[in-house]
């Protein structure tokens, strides 16, 4: 199968064209977005570079190839530092500037005293290699560390790992393997397929990031859902959606402020608000990195303590509820004292015990602690079914301070 | 240096090109699981495959019957117009699209049965194209996104009225030349392959920004908005205030109602958080009907409501506040064994500007005291000021 040249060079430009139009309109929607400026001007530069092969094959002198590989060069440094920029990373600069120095400076020796284009193509093809390694590490160490945006991340790398493999295919091997291959082309293309895959460089190579962008904005979106905007701890829904992580046997604690209303009434809502939000403080470094902590609403918290026994599960809560008694919440040089009342459950993700029915039975047991004049904390006993009286705290009315 | 171009090469590029969209899409659909995407997936993939099997035509003896492509183009269409609708929520235009697909149908049987000229085949694909291609147009230029930002909307719209002027163009071409094949060069084949590349690359990348653009509209949404009843939340009430002071109307009259549910905290603990949710959300909903904007219903968190309502005089906020009660009592909430009849206590202040000092401290607890009367008082009715 034979290609015309020509008409590849017009499906360059057409797709040059839309790019750039695309990109006009990209603007306004992401360009707040510093990374997103990085990969306009990548896309630009990279759109320079390559309308300048479109230029009558016959007739390209040195400086033309130069002035291509310089652009092309920029593109791909500029397109690096939007992904650095994108998990915001620290780019290092200076090497990258003496790398492109070194390198401007081989190609400029190669095309104008050499008159090599062996030594000018491996000088340009490492060096641009060597941007794509970068950027794959950068991505493939972000898709470890947020594992729910890898997927994305990954996608980019294959692209920039295909890239690199094009460019090892038609730039260093040809020109270590095959140098008469290379002047042949006039130094341009390795082939017409190159020129076939051009539109799909321009279009995946420089758009795949708005994939990135997208999860990002789906998983900020769903993050939001499941955040609590006072506390900024976890809502019903998240709590929910992380507990799926837990799969040994736990304890689920149902913590309830005692008499908020009357905080409220007295202190006003304000004042309600900030000891809602002062709780975070009181579980700081009480709780491990596994435990989930949420607001169920109003002045209702949940925790599930992963891998954890009845007496670990008690120490936990007994440290919160001296914590919270012993807080001292100011208000308009009023102390508001503040108690919680708390319910234990244990669950079994091992059994398939459902996780509301285990936080209902810890709601019980919370009521149990109420009535038994609160601030304290109550265990229900009964974990397959049954109304069991609950074991008592060794301490029900110590610490109201 | 040969001028004319090759429509074969052509051909190859599209194909390409068309598959990366598809491998967009596809990846695009695992982020987002929306049928649009999809829709927009199996159409850039339709249409894929029917540039391959025309470059193949151009290579290989013709290993198919040539209106497979035909057949593959127009799903292609067909499922980014799906996709449109689905993205737009607007109803498929069934109406239009069926007489389109029977008059192809008509002419592809004619062309396979006759075995006429190409032109007739192309008639077939230009009737069934242009009308899908109009109806995208029409539904992505009426649309109106909730940010109100239409541009990459106008864009891919106005890239499909191309197409189908570029089809129509290509259609009179081989109608003209009875002797015409797939690969015969003329302005208006050329013209056709090239918008049919640029309306790929702007469509796909264009379909990609208009779920970026929504899902940052609904990021914006969510900082304002209460998620579980769709009310707005404080930040849009203290908003609404500072509105309020930087009024130069000094004597106009504002009121501010402040609402709980009565007994809410046994609603919950009796019947579980998903009835209390349930509960409020359908009772907001109920009142929300009685407040207009400018007037405004918040939700502060818990069960606990402001209303402001700018430029009411105290009486009329009063009639407003017994109307929400007596449609707060008229709801029924369905909880399998009972049923609930919740009841709301309105507390309500009237305010002027120079009311408003420290951020409205004042006027917020004169509502909370007026609320609290009523609760004294058993609940589930109105009191005008403190």
């Amino acid at each position: 199968m034979v290609l015309d040249e020509v008409s590849l060079y017009v499906s360059v430009l057409v797709c040059e064209i839309c790019g750039v139009i695309v990109l006009a309109f990209l603007w306004p929607i992401h360009g707040r977005e510093p990374a997103v400026r990085y990969w306009i001007c990548a896309f630009l530069s990279y759109f320079a570079g390559t309308s300048l092969l479109i230029a009558p094959l016959e007739n390209v002198t040195a400086g033309i190839v130069v002035l291509r590989d310089l652009l092309l060069l920029t593109a791909n440094i500029l397109s690096y530092l939007g992904i650095v920029a994108f998990f915001r990373r620290n780019p290092h600069t200076h090497w990258l500037m003496l790398g492109l120095l070194a390198t401007i400076l081989v190609i400029a020796y190669a095309s104008y005293i050499r008159d090599s284009a062996q030594i000018r193509t491996i000088a340009y093809s490492s060096y641009v290699l060597l941007i794509y390694i970068l950027a794959i590490y950068q991505l493939i160490k972000s898709s470890l560390e947020s594992p729910q945006l890898a997927f994305t991340f990954r996608f980019v790398a294959a692209i920039h790992a295909l890239s690199a493999g094009m460019l090892m295919s038609r730039g260093l091997l040809a020109a270590v393997i095959q140098p008469e291959y290379i002047s042949a082309t006039n130094q341009l293309w390795a082939g017409s397929l190159s020129l076939l895959l051009t539109p799909a460089g321009l279009f995946l190579g420089n758009f795949a990031f708005l994939l990135m962008l997208s999860q990002r904005l789906k998983f900020e979106l769903i993050k939001r859902g499941h955040t609590d905007t006072l506390t900024e701890l976890l809502n019903r829904a998240g709590f929910f959606e992380a507990s799926d992580a837990i799969t040994r046997d736990s304890y689920v604690a149902v913590l309830d402020f005692d008499h908020f209303k009357k905080v409220n009434d007295a202190f006003g809502h304000a004042a309600g608000d900030r000891v809602l939000a002062s709780f975070t403080r009181c579980i700081a470094g009480v709780l491990r990195p596994n435990d989930i902590v949420a607001r169920a609403g109003g002045e209702e918290f949940w925790i599930l303590m992963d891998d954890t026994d009845s007496e670990q599960a008690v120490g936990i809560m007994e440290r919160i509820r001296k914590r919270v008694a012993g807080s001292s919440n100011l208000y308009e040089g009023q102390r508001t004292p503040v108690t919680v009342s708390i319910g234990l459950c244990k669950y079994q993700p091992s059994q398939k015990q459902n996780l509301k029915e285990a936080i209902h039975r810890a709601d019980e047991a919370m009521f149990q602690a109420k009535r038994a004049g609160r601030n304290c904390w109550r265990i229900s006993n009964d974990v397959h079914g049954g109304t069991g009286k609950g074991i008592e705290s060794p301490n029900p009315l110590s610490g109201t301070g | 240096m040969t001028v004319q171009p090759d429509i074969a090469t052509l051909f190859a590029a599209t194909a390409v090109l068309q598959l990366c969209a598809t491998i967009l899409m596809f990846f695009l659909w695992r982020v987002h699981k929306a049928e649009a995407i999809r829709c927009w997936c199996l159409g850039f993939f339709c249409s894929a495959l029917s540039a391959l099997l025309v470059g193949l035509e151009s290579t290989v003896a013709p290993v198919y019957p040539l209106y497979l492509s035909t057949i593959l183009v127009v799903l292609g269409g067909s499922y980014f117009y799906f996709g449109i609708a689905k993205f737009l929520e607007v109803e498929i235009k069934w109406s239009l699209l069926i007489p389109g697909y029977v008059a192809a149908t008509g002419l592809i049987v004619y062309y396979a049965v006759a075995d006429s000229q190409l032109g007739i085949l192309n008639l077939g694909y230009s009737i069934a194209g242009c009308i899908i291609y109009l109806l995208i147009f029409y539904e992505l230029i009426r649309a109106t996104p909730s940010g109100g930002r239409r541009g990459v909307y106008r864009l891919v719209g106005i890239t499909y009225l191309v197409l189908a002027i570029a089809t129509i163009k290509r259609c009179e071409f081989m109608l003209a030349h009875s002797d015409a094949t797939l690969f015969s060069y003329g302005p208006a084949q050329y013209l056709w392959l090239i918008v049919v590349q640029a309306t790929t690359y702007i469509s796909a990348l264009g379909c990609l920004l208009m779920i970026n653009q929504q899902i940052m509209q609904r990021l914006d949404q969510s900082t304002t908005t209460d998620p579980l009843t769709g009310l707005s939340n404080r930040r849009v009430l203290r908003k609404a205030i500072a509105k309020i002071v930087a009024d130069p109307n000094e004597q106009s009259c504002h009121a501010l109602a402040f609402f709980d549910f009565d007994h809410f905290k046994e609603i919950n603990d009796r019947y579980g958080h998903d009835i209390g949710d349930q509960v409020l959300v359908t009772v907001t909903r109920e009142l929300a009907k009685l407040i207009r904007p400018p007037r405004m219903i918040i939700r502060s968190g818990g069960d606990e409501f402001w209303v402001l309502m700018p430029n009411t005089s105290l009486e009329e906020a009063t009639e407003i506040a017994h109307a929400m009660c007596r449609a707060a009592d008229a709801t029924e909430i369905d909880t399998n064994s009972v049923i609930i009849h919740p009841t709301i206590s309105v507390g309500l202040t009237s305010f002027k500007k120079a009311d408003i000092v420290n951020g409205g401290a004042k006027i917020f607890n004169d509502a909370d005291a007026a609320m609290y009367q009523v609760k004294k008082m058993g609940g589930g009715t109105v009191c005008p000021g403190p």
